[in-house]
């Protein structure tokens, strides 16, 4: 595309992106000014306020652990998921093995399992971790052991023509070969994870978002609330668009 | 490496692992490797799984969170497959609903859960609220990518032997959609019950989330367990039920 294009072309996004948020924002307004009442502030409100935590510890502080839980949890998940996905996928015995085992954890409330867990770790980061975790790696166990299994066969005779060790091959054949699947996985994986880390916290109640989000609302500060809402939205929207670009950037070579 | 095995040795692989991760599970609770609290065994489980069943009151905590759920998702169908269509139909309005799903979808939805207890109180209707809100996704987003890729001419010659538009809608494109809509209500169904067991555990009056709650109170661990293994036995049913139907109504 030449540059021109593409500025149009992304300034035209923008443009319907930026429309869209404010049509839901005038929307909040207005069934905030018609219901007027304590419970549903409307976005002239609830957005200085956001604005105005933002200049305090404790939202930076709060999203910080959310944060690191949710890195820490993904980066578990994408080393176990790749790995177990690539077993399952290339091996069919394993996969005859472990299949029936995940299509059953598959509808398992995880983050209700957090109870449990608690009795295990304690109710720190270490239960929290382990939940979202599991949920996270389901998708990318799933999309790797589908992607390396419908692998070309010929790229891997080609590379075992030449003379490439079994375990070379599956570094530098089967592993890249896959990555548009992993980074797919990966993608719906840190959505899911992103959600059971605010459940879990609501759950648990020791630090981050989803825990600074009820301590709100039990003490009654709707405002407060709404905006940390709002806050959740932005890093859930970020996170989506920055996981897309990444994987339009790592998987531009592959066929869509 | 990767020759297939036969179907049959698959399944019968599959069955086995099942068994063992129950077989070894049962005497490693049995001969101490764990208390009772930590893990109790699968039979002591089934056990209160049984006895759960069997009690009147707790059949009704399980009636009231099927019955959220049930609601919750038929809100969620109904709002997803109109809208998705309605939406997906008109080139203007299929850019925004597109958006809207982009902006929208990636908010743990779950957040809004206080806000929806403010609204709503904290009887059944925000706990529906949230199952519909979270199931509504999913659906949405499979509809309206359905709709988008019906092929063109089929409703060019339904047109041109003179088919309204609204009869063309029932007669070509929802048949055509139905498949996608029924695999987008199949993650919205196991969504919603993952989230119905949410929602009464983190506002917990009553329902099967409300005995969970109680059960981790007391160090009850076997009865922690039996709010899960139903839920996840209704999932799995669910998802295996709406997956026989998808293939069932794919024509294609």
């Amino acid at each position: 595309m030449p540059e021109a294009a593409a500025l149009r072309h992304w300034g035209g996004t923008a443009f319907i992106y930026a429309a869209t948020v404010a049509i839901l924002l005038l929307a909040w307004q207005g069934a905030a000014g018609a219901v007027h009442a304590d419970f549903l502030p409307g976005p002239a409100t609830v957005v200085p306020r956001l604005l105005g935590m933002l200049g305090h510890a404790d939202v930076w502080n709060a999203l910080a652990a959310s944060l690191r839980r949710l890195a820490v949890s993904m980066a578990l998940s994408l080393v176990g998921g790749v790995s177990l996905g690539l077993v399952i996928g290339r091996i069919p015995v394993m996969r005859a093995l472990i299949d029936p085992l995940l299509a059953l954890s598959y509808p398992i409330p995880k983050a209700a399992v957090l109870p449990i867990v608690m009795l295990w770790f304690g109710a720190g980061d270490v239960s929290q971790v382990f939940v979202i975790a599991t949920t996270a790696t389901l998708p990318i166990i799933y999309h790797t052991a589908d992607g390396s299994r419908r692998l070309n066969e010929r790229l891997e005779w080609a590379a075992a023509a030449m003379g490439t060790s079994p375990l070379r091959r599956l570094w530098r054949v089967v592993l890249p070969a896959t990555l548009p699947e992993i980074a797919a996985g990966t993608r719906t994986g840190t959505m899911f994870g992103l959600i059971v880390m605010v459940t879990a916290e609501m759950i648990a109640r020791t630090d981050g978002i989803g825990s600074l989000l009820f301590a709100h609302f039990d003490t009654g500060q709707n405002v407060s609330m709404y905006a940390l809402v709002l806050l959740l939205g932005a890093l859930g929207l970020l996170l989506d668009r920055l996981l897309a670009w990444a994987t339009r950037h790592l998987t531009h070579w592959a066929i869509q | 490496m990767t020759g297939e095995l036969r179907p049959s040795a698959a399944r019968w692989l599959g069955v086995a692992s099942i068994v063992a991760v129950l077989v070894a599970w049962e005497p490693a609770c049995r001969f101490g490797a764990f208390t009772p609290v930590v893990l109790p065994a699968p039979s002591s489980v089934l056990e209160r799984l049984w006895f759960f069943m069997t009690d009147a009151q707790l059949r009704g905590q399980l009636a009231l969170t099927l019955q959220r759920l049930a609601a919750g998702l038929a809100l969620g169908i109904t709002a997803g497959v109109v809208l998705g269509i309605a939406a997906a139909s008109f080139r203007p309005t299929a850019r925004m609903l597109e958006v809207f799903i982009g902006v929208l979808a990636p908010l743990p939805k779950i957040a809004l859960y206080p806000a929806l207890l403010l609204t709503l109180g904290f009887a059944s209707a925000p706990k529906i609220a949230l199952v519909a809100i979270e199931s509504l996704f999913p659906i949405l987003i499979a509809t309206s990518e359905a709709v988008a890729l019906v092929d063109r001419r089929m409703l060019w010659s339904a047109a041109s032997m003179g088919t309204s538009r609204g009869r063309a809608l029932h007669r070509v494109v929802l048949p055509a959609c139905l498949p996608a809509i029924i695999t987008g209500i199949r993650i919205g169904a196991v969504i919603a019950c993952i989230v119905v067991l949410l929602a009464e555990m983190v506002a917990s009056t009553n329902g099967l989330g409300y005995v969970l709650v109680i059960a981790s109170r007391n160090f009850h661990t076997a009865d922690m367990f039996v709010p899960i293994v139903i839920m996840s036995l209704i999932g799995f049913a669910l998802d295996k039920l709406l997956g026989w139907l998808a293939r069932r109504t794919n024509h294609a």
